[in-house]
């Protein structure tokens, strides 16, 4: 069985580890570029939104690789557009003239899941647990290194002395811990890549400024869809936090589990009620409450993605722009689909910051008139 | 006290139940009157600008009852049915109220939320009334007759699609969509009255039975939007009536759910589909002439086909 599913950042990393231990080949498309797009624009629905489009390319990227089986995420009763994807570009492919399996992960599907998996081990209990284990252990280990390695860089670009160092560290580590199957050496790993960020050179100090990212998890997550905006912004200089990362989305968002104990799911729930009561199918009620959260903290910004027509985020939008107004906080919203110019959108980019460094600046002259200090 | 509910969106689905129930409770319900030029200006200004157009008209009409209402009813339409599967309002649906509350913070909102997971749709309108300062029992009183008024209102409405409908000279075309599309002469530029100066006979979605459709409908594969999923369930009756000509299906752009709607119908049916299909989407700038033209081509070409008998 040679299983295919789409990319998302550094997903593939991570359920590749799973996959391939329950005794099951992985052939994935190329990562999401132009081409794939293009494929995934033609043949989707006219109206439907990026991350379907995108999703499909992929798809069909598997598929023409000799992926026999596809793994569809996400399925059932949502409010939100992501719960029909698996439907439809199954039955997209399918017209096309594709022959594959269909296999949708979901939360009422674990029945099938199980017994798939179980099939898979040549129905013995014990083999399956004993893979399961691995690779999840291997799975969790990769996707903390991946997401340290991220977290890294993040921090570490806008503070580099030669441009690019950090996003070649990065990748470099990404390769490594894509190769490695080991559980002890990834832990190993740790250190090293903590010791090789620190050591990189870095230029004169300097607070940057902060920005929080908030919007649709596919458009956070994946930088083909945002034109490397946490890339771009570091290089600018500006320190950037999204909301959502592919650990944070894979194990923690998707099983409903919080992860952040300073600020819990609950507590963003309880933020958000006043002004956006319910989640209505998105990450809408969690991007509401991280920008008031982001406020609080201090962040300089908020910068907002979402695919063009995205229903949850749209309905969403007027919350935010009044959020921005309430909690005094710049508010910039981005709406990507397969014709945003990334020129036009880093443009948009870069005056937004420039705007945040001139606030901040007459903030702090305003401070010393009348402090003296 | 008077109560404003703006003509649009939900109104079209439920206004009978709403006005019987708030004038049972002893208030004066208004309404916004019918969309015109002003109105949907005036939402075009306040709305984000990839909202769909029905959301967009509103919002017009709400800022339009501003003046004449005390409160305005804005309903959160959450969950609105539970067995045999839940079926979900659209998100926009769903956030209405707190939209509302950011587009326009001085309007006194009167909110209540349908959600069928949480709490009965009869807790929710008993406690809305309660909120309002009436007892329970009359709260109770009123509701039931609100729903009974309201099956009235579905009764009358209903419209079997029988053979034998069809007169001499005219065809049936069977028309899709959201209610608040189809019935809101403005927003789909009179495009009833226009298909039936034309020469056809038009049957409206929403004036079939609703739960003899979905008797009928059990095999397909459900959506899990409330109202996207009787559009589906009509759409696949009209699939299946011989006597029907073709099918018109009309949607907002920006419209989330139609997008996936008209793939699901495209590809439930798609074996099995005979019949003409034309799919118009509306937004703020279509032209009057532009929609005309398509209409009109659409009709010759089902003639030219019963002509020739293909």
């Amino acid at each position: 069985m040679k299983a295919g599913f789409q990319h998302m950042g550094n997903l593939d990393i991570v359920l590749r580890a799973i996959i391939q231990n329950l005794g099951c080949d992985v052939v994935q498309g190329p990562k999401p570029n132009r081409k794939s797009l293009d494929i995934g624009v033609r043949h989707a629905p006219e109206l439907v939104c990026l991350p379907f489009k995108v999703t499909l390319g992929d798809m069909f990227g598997a598929l023409e690789r000799g992926a026999d089986t596809l793994l569809f995420i996400g399925g059932g009763d949502w409010s939100c557009r992501y719960g029909y994807y698996g439907r439809i570009q199954c039955s997209i492919l399918r017209r096309l003239g594709f022959e594959f399996r269909s296999i949708y992960i979901g939360h009422q599907d674990v029945k099938s899941i199980i017994a798939e998996v179980l099939h898979l081990n040549h129905d013995s209990w014990t083999t399956t647990l004993k893979n399961w284990t691995r690779g999840f252990a291997i799975a969790w280990h990769k996707s903390k290194l991946v997401d340290q390695v991220e977290c890294l860089a993040r921090f570490f670009r806008p503070h580099e002395k030669n441009k690019g160092e950090c996003t070649k560290l990065s990748n470099r580590y990404l390769e490594k811990i894509d190769k490695e199957y080991r559980v002890l050496r990834l832990i190993k790993m740790r250190k090293d890549i903590r010791e090789d960020f620190c050591n990189i050179k870095k230029a004169d100090p300097f607070a940057p400024l902060r920005i929080m990212l908030v919007g649709e998890s596919y458009c956070v997550i994946e930088p083909f869809v945002n034109f490397d905006i946490i890339e771009n912004l570091g290089n600018l200089g500006v320190h950037v936090e999204p909301f959502l990362t592919t650990h944070r989305w894979l194990f923690y968002h998707t099983m409903r589990i919080n992860e952040d104990r300073s600020f819990s799911r609950k507590e963003a729930k309880k933020l958000a009620t006043p002004y956006w009561g319910y989640n209505t199918g998105g990450e809408d009620q969690l991007s509401i409450a991280y920008t008031m959260n982001a406020a609080k903290l201090g962040f300089d910004g908020v910068i907002h993605l979402m695919p063009f027509s995205c229903m949850p985020e749209t309905a969403a939008l007027p919350v935010f722009e009044r959020i921005s107004k309430l909690y005094d906080i710049p508010f910039l919203n981005l709406s990507l689909d397969e014709h945003t110019s990334p020129i036009g959108a880093r443009t948009r980019i870069e005056a937004f910051v420039d705007l945040l460094a001139y606030r901040r600046n007459s903030h702090k002259k305003k401070l010393k008139d009348a402090t003296g200090v | 006290m008077t109560i404003g509910i703006p003509q649009a969106l939900s109104y079209y689905y439920y206004y009978p139940l709403w006005c019987a129930f708030f004038e049972k409770l002893g208030f004066h319900v208004v309404r916004s009157g019918p969309t015109n030029r002003q109105k949907l200006d005036a939402g075009i200004k306040v709305t984000p600008s990839e909202a769909c157009l029905p959301l967009k008209c509103y919002f017009g009409h709400l800022l339009s009852l501003m003046k004449k209402a005390d409160y305005i009813f804005i309903p959160r339409l959450a969950c609105l049915k539970k067995t045999p599967g839940i079926r979900l309002g659209c998100p926009k649906l769903i956030g209405l109220p707190d939209m509302a509350r950011a587009i326009v913070p001085e309007a006194n909102i009167l909110t209540m939320d349908i959600d069928l997971r949480l709490k009965s749709e009869e807790t929710s309108y008993v406690n809305l009334a309660q909120e309002l300062g009436c007892a329970k029992r009359v709260a109770l009183h009123a509701f039931t007759y609100a729903t009974e008024q309201y099956a009235l209102y579905r009764k009358a409405k209903t419209w079997k699609l029988k053979a034998g409908d069809e007169s001499n000279d005219k065809f049936l075309i069977g028309l899709l969509g959201h209610a608040y599309l189809l019935n809101d002469d403005y927003l789909n530029l009179n495009l009833i009255e226009k298909t039936q100066d034309a020469g056809a006979c038009i049957v409206n979605c929403h004036d079939l039975p609703g739960k003899e459709l979905e008797k009928a409908c059990e095999h397909i594969n459900p959506l899990s939007w409330y109202f996207e999923e009787h559009i589906l369930n009509a759409a696949y009756l009209f699939h299946h009536a011989a006597h029907l000509s073709g099918i018109i299906y009309l949607l907002s752009f920006g419209c989330g759910a139609g997008s996936i709607t008209h793939e699901v119908i495209d590809y439930e049916l798609g074996t099995t589909q005979t019949t003409p299909f034309l799919k118009i989407v509306l937004d703020e700038h279509t032209a009057e002439t532009g929609i005309m033209t398509r209409i009109e081509s659409f009709l010759d070409m089902i003639k030219l086909r019963q002509r020739y008998r293909i």
